[in-house]
């Protein structure tokens, strides 16, 4: 019965996805001009030196175009939605049904990315067979890219929730969710692979959830990482969704709290 | 038997007190200064299955308060509250189940999918058998006119359509009790008449319990048996529909009772003549807008 109700919240978020065909086209349309001018800047910084610590121009080919596929997944956040809710005060009638508010708000964001991957797939794999052929494809770092994607959707997910209940706080959704956007796309790797950091910068992004959003799954894919270290670096990214999910928690808790405190 | 029992009620709300201009605004940006306003000061009543209770008072009496409380989603300061023999609070979710809510300034549908998707949804959500969904879709449709719009997301839909289309989501999983905050505001009246036509169906075929905050005085009157007028956060009536008049005055309208309670206290027995000032304390408070 359980399992009912949850697919029930991913199919109302798949067809969200696909209402926002406009925005989420234009998004789509953004990041790979993006990831089209990272892919020649690269290409010609590659053409002076063979490699930039450690990553070689058959490895950024691979991924600029991944990460851009990452990155799509779940490009808009659920904050402004949520924000506008939580401000028109529509929150309260979320938080009346006899479901965990947080399953159903994730729920409702994993349908959403699973439209947004699907047609992300069918573009970028276009892409990327163009440009790469299938020379680098191997099957077993495809499914840890799998996997390891799906848990970059949990940390994004967690990270998201938490800046969307600051909207509680701050009446300003739109500031929110920049400034959320900016922390991860510098410091999940969409950019710059995170190997490429200066020292000190380098030491403060491995002790940060967001690395395992997109520089974890675009190292697995591309090889970066043995075996070894992918299993490690997934531990991780499961260990960063425990605590994201614990914090969530918390904060929810104190952040409902609010409307205790000012009615209104 | 009672399905709503409030004993001892109380809700206090803390507010920023700002001082005028701008010194005052930067200082409240330091250091803000707090201090609290009594929202709903005590009040006890209960609630028996199958009435319909209309909630008057005037703006900022502490009418959406008690709702948020009864529903669960506010913390009582002080005080009890047992819908159907729980706390809903503490049972938030358990008591989601038994209540069905609408607020008229605020909608629970999806915004940019089409409704009937949100009826599905509340039906796997609150897990409605097949037959009652169908069977509710098809009543609720008829009687509200959904049929037009279902498949229209909520964002096309104009305010007359979407207050029906939320009256119909609040039933669907057939609550024992109903709640409304203003479910009319700002409506036509073929809808307004619309909306109380069902409802009146709902309290007389199923027994639903009702409890409703409206300004619409004619509406009230033919809706709902009870009458409970708050002021200020206190009771200041409860009794039969009919009562209102042997007290206040037989010759009088609701609507002219409900002035004279407004503007000046107790109408009447005692009447207090307030000043401009003190009317504006008595407003809304300020603060957070949820």
């Amino acid at each position: 019965m359980r399992i009912k109700k949850y697919a029930a919240c991913m199919r109302c978020g798949f067809l969200d996805g696909c209402a926002y065909r406009a925005t989420f086209i234009t998004g789509m349309l953004a990041n790979f001009i993006q990831a089209a001018v990272l892919y020649y800047i690269w290409k010609n910084i590659f053409r002076y030196q063979d490699s930039v610590n450690g990553f070689t121009w058959e490895i950024m080919r691979q991924y600029v175009l991944i990460s851009f596929l990452c990155n799509s997944v779940f490009t808009m956040g659920f904050e402004m939605t949520i924000a506008g809710r939580i401000i028109e005060g529509d929150i309260i009638l979320d938080l009346l049904k006899p479901m965990s508010y947080r399953i159903m708000l994730f729920l409702r964001m994993l349908g959403t990315a699973g439209m947004e991957f699907s047609a992300g797939l069918v573009l970028v794999g276009s892409v990327y067979l163009a440009a790469n052929g299938i020379r680098y494809l191997s099957l077993f770092r495809c499914a840890g890219f799998l996997v390891s994607m799906l848990l970059g959707v949990g940390i994004k997910f967690g990270i998201q929730y938490l800046f969307s209940l600051l909207c509680f706080y701050t009446d300003n959704a739109y500031g929110v969710t920049k400034a959320r956007e900016v922390l991860t796309n510098f410091f999940s790797g969409a950019l710059i692979p995170l190997a490429m950091f200066p020292g000190l910068f380098r030491r403060l992004v491995e002790f940060l959830p967001f690395q395992g959003i997109v520089y974890t799954p675009c190292c697995i894919f591309t090889g970066m990482f043995s075996a070894r270290e992918s299993l490690v670096r997934m531990a991780l990214q499961i260990i960063w969704i425990g605590i994201l999910w614990a914090l969530g928690a918390l904060a929810g808790k104190k952040a409902f709290g609010v409307i205790s405190m000012y009615g209104g | 038997m009672s399905v709503i029992e409030v004993d001892g009620l109380r809700k206090d709300y803390r507010i920023v007190k700002k001082d005028e201009g701008v010194m005052g605004s930067l200082k409240s940006l330091i250091r803000p200064r707090y201090e609290t306003r009594e929202a709903v000061r005590g009040l006890s009543f209960s609630i028996r299955e199958g009435e319909s209770v209309a909630f008057l008072g005037a703006n900022g009496a502490g009418k959406s308060t008690t709702i948020k409380m009864l529903t669960g989603i506010m913390r009582p300061g002080a005080g009890s509250v047992r819908i159907l023999g729980e706390d809903p609070f503490q049972k938030r979710m358990e008591n989601a189940k038994r209540i069905g809510v609408v607020f008229g300034q605020k909608t629970q549908l999806w915004w940019d999918i089409p409704v009937v998707e949100t009826f599905r949804l509340l039906r796997s959500i609150y897990e409605i058998p097949e037959e009652t969904y169908e069977r509710n879709m098809k009543e609720f449709g008829e009687i509200l006119g959904l049929t037009d719009f279902l498949s229209q997301p909520a964002r096309k839909l104009s305010l007359g359509e979407r207050v029906r289309a939320d009256l119909a989501a609040a039933l669907l999983h057939e609550p024992p009790i109903l709640f409304l905050d203003e479910p009319t505001i700002g409506l036509d009246v073929a809808v307004k008449q619309r909306i109380y036509t069902f409802l009146k169906k709902i309290n007389r075929e199923r027994k639903t319990t009702i409890l409703l905050t409206s300004h619409d005085l004619n509406d009230l009157e033919s809706l709902c048996r009870r009458l409970i007028i708050l002021e200020r956060g206190e009771i200041l009536f409860d009794d039969g529909m009919e009562k209102v008049f042997e007290r206040f005055g037989e010759e009088l309208t609701l609507e002219q009772i409900v002035i004279r309670i407004f503007e000046g206290g107790n109408p009447g027995k005692n009447p207090q003549p307030r000043t401009a000032k003190s009317a504006r304390e008595a407003g809304r408070p300020k603060g957070g807008r949820i």
